[in-house]
């Protein structure tokens, strides 16, 4: 692993928290007619999306040949993943304007929202196939697209649904069950990855004999620490929280919230170091 | 059919002097930890139950290998910015560093490791067959350099046709993946079976 990493893992983690973040409060929203819950969580999304951008261009040793990045869509994923980051902050811009100014009707903001986050979704699928590269054959299976998928979901119901709990005044919780369950769908689909990945690894070859030996060996600890801290944050904390809301005795939401955020996103930051540095090239 | 230039290596006398390694850095004035060829030593092999008895079945040898000027080159497929491609006349794969990002999409790509990246200049560099060389009827300094006279350069397909030689020894990937333009003269141990390994 070196340091260019580490701009890699906050470009990955931001941009999919963001899609996530996204799709899950333009669900839970979409019935509404305020502008200031319409209005929620929309700069957050900008600010995540800011920031996974910056960690791109530190990543790039030449920046300014940035602008050169898109001549190779035929062929190359980079090339798309940077298509699909400007058309998904492009269309969280003009979502964000419609939003801000009431422009058009709730169906038209809706739908806009839709397109937006389709294009959110698919820049995580563009972003996993530029990993699932032959010379790294522990990214070369389709866990790594799931992965990605499964961290985008539960980041983003996991922040919607923690964003509820710090609702202000008499305004009513929403979604909260579907936010609930969906995360908990997010959570099984990464253990599943987590164990197909894994069964994977022990056929693809001795590099991806190489990284299983390194996930079982010195950073088993690690790879047990972010299984864990995921299963607390989504199904303990999350459930209960839940439930002390439906019962109205939810008294300190801050904490119980910001628990649940660090929780579940430090499970998540643990796992993509796991992925970059358990990383094995073929050849000589 | 276009010509595509290639090398040729004789491994079977490599005696991993690193000679042509040097000449290259050189040449090519590179930084700390940067080869745009390298002399390589590969070993595996294990102890294996023979009736009552345990025996092993190690092997090792030395390969020169550089960027391959693939046909289907990895590392151009990647490229976001188009500034690694393969110039149609002899099938050289070059970078144009006036359109490089220092992405290092094909460092990452490449199964050979050929390219390199260059943290101070924030850009990737890599064996061009000295194409400046070639173009005054020069050879590769990595060629002249070699006190066996073990590596070649030339058609790829010329050179099959003279000197023989594979591109799926021990080590290295399945050429199907990238179609290398590398011949080499496998040395005792490249083709073997080791224990619990697939031939190649």
């Amino acid at each position: 692993m070196n340091s260019g990493d580490w701009a890699l893992i906050i470009y990955t983690l931001a941009i999919q928290s963001a899609a996530g973040i996204f799709v899950a409060s333009r669900l839970v929203v979409a019935g509404e007619t305020e502008k200031a819950i319409r209005m929620r969580l929309l700069w957050l999304v900008g600010g995540l999306g800011a920031v996974g951008l910056l960690a791109s261009f530190l990543h790039l040793g030449s920046p300014l040949n940035a602008l050169l990045t898109m001549s190779n869509l035929s062929s190359s994923w980079l090339s798309r993943e940077i298509l699909f980051t400007l058309l998904f902050a492009g269309a969280w811009l003009v979502s964000l304007v419609l939003e801000m100014r009431g422009v058009g009707s709730h169906g038209l903001r809706n739908g806009w929202a839709a397109v937006a986050g389709l294009l959110g979704l698919s820049l995580v699928y563009v972003m996993s196939m530029i990993y699932r590269s032959l010379a790294f054959p522990a990214w070369a299976h389709v866990s790594t697209t799931a992965s990605f998928f499964a961290t985008t979901g539960l980041i983003g119901t996991v922040a919607v649904f923690a964003s509820q709990c710090m609702r202000k005044g008499d305004e009513e919780p929403r979604g909260m069950t579907a936010l609930l369950f969906s995360a908990l769908a997010m959570l099984v689909l990464q253990m599943m990855t987590i164990s197909s990945h894994a069964a994977y690894l022990g056929s693809a070859g001795k590099e991806a004999q190489m990284t299983a030996a390194m996930l079982s060996g010195s950073l088993v600890g690690l790879l047990w620490a972010r299984v864990a801290l995921v299963v607390v944050g989504a199904a303990v904390v999350m459930p209960w929280a839940w439930r002390r809301m439906s019962l109205g005795k939810l008294t300190a939401p801050a904490p119980v919230a910001g628990a649940l955020v660090a929780l579940v996103g430090l499970g998540e930051l643990l796992g993509r170091l796991l992925f970059y540095v358990t990383r094995v090239k073929i050849g000589l | 059919m276009a010509k595509q230039l290639g090398f040729h290596v004789d491994a079977t006398s490599c005696a991993g002097c690193k000679t042509c390694q040097v000449a290259c850095k050189d040449r090519a004035s590179l930084e700390v930890g940067q080869l745009y060829r390298k002399a390589v030593e590969y070993e595996d092999g294990d102890w294996a139950k023979v009736g009552n008895t345990w025996r092993f079945n190690v092997s090792a040898y030395w390969l020169s290998i550089s960027c391959n000027h693939c046909a289907e080159p990895a590392c151009v497929k990647v490229c976001p910015t188009g500034a690694m491609h393969k110039r149609a006349e002899d099938g050289i794969v070059l970078v144009n560093q006036d359109r490089c990002v220092g992405c290092q999409s094909c460092v990452w790509a490449c199964p050979y490791d050929a390219p390199q990246y260059n943290p101070k200049a924030g850009k990737v560099g890599k064996c061009d067959l000295c194409a400046d060389r070639l173009a005054e009827g020069k050879r590769p300094v990595c060629v002249d350099a070699c006190p066996y006279q073990l590596v070649s350069v030339g058609d790829i397909e010329e050179l099959e046709q003279k000197k023989g030689g594979t591109a799926w020894i021990k080590g290295l990937v399945n050429p199907n993946r990238t179609k290398p333009a590398l011949r080499i003269n496998p040395p005792k141990g490249a083709m073997s079976t080791p224990v619990g390994r697939e031939t190649k």
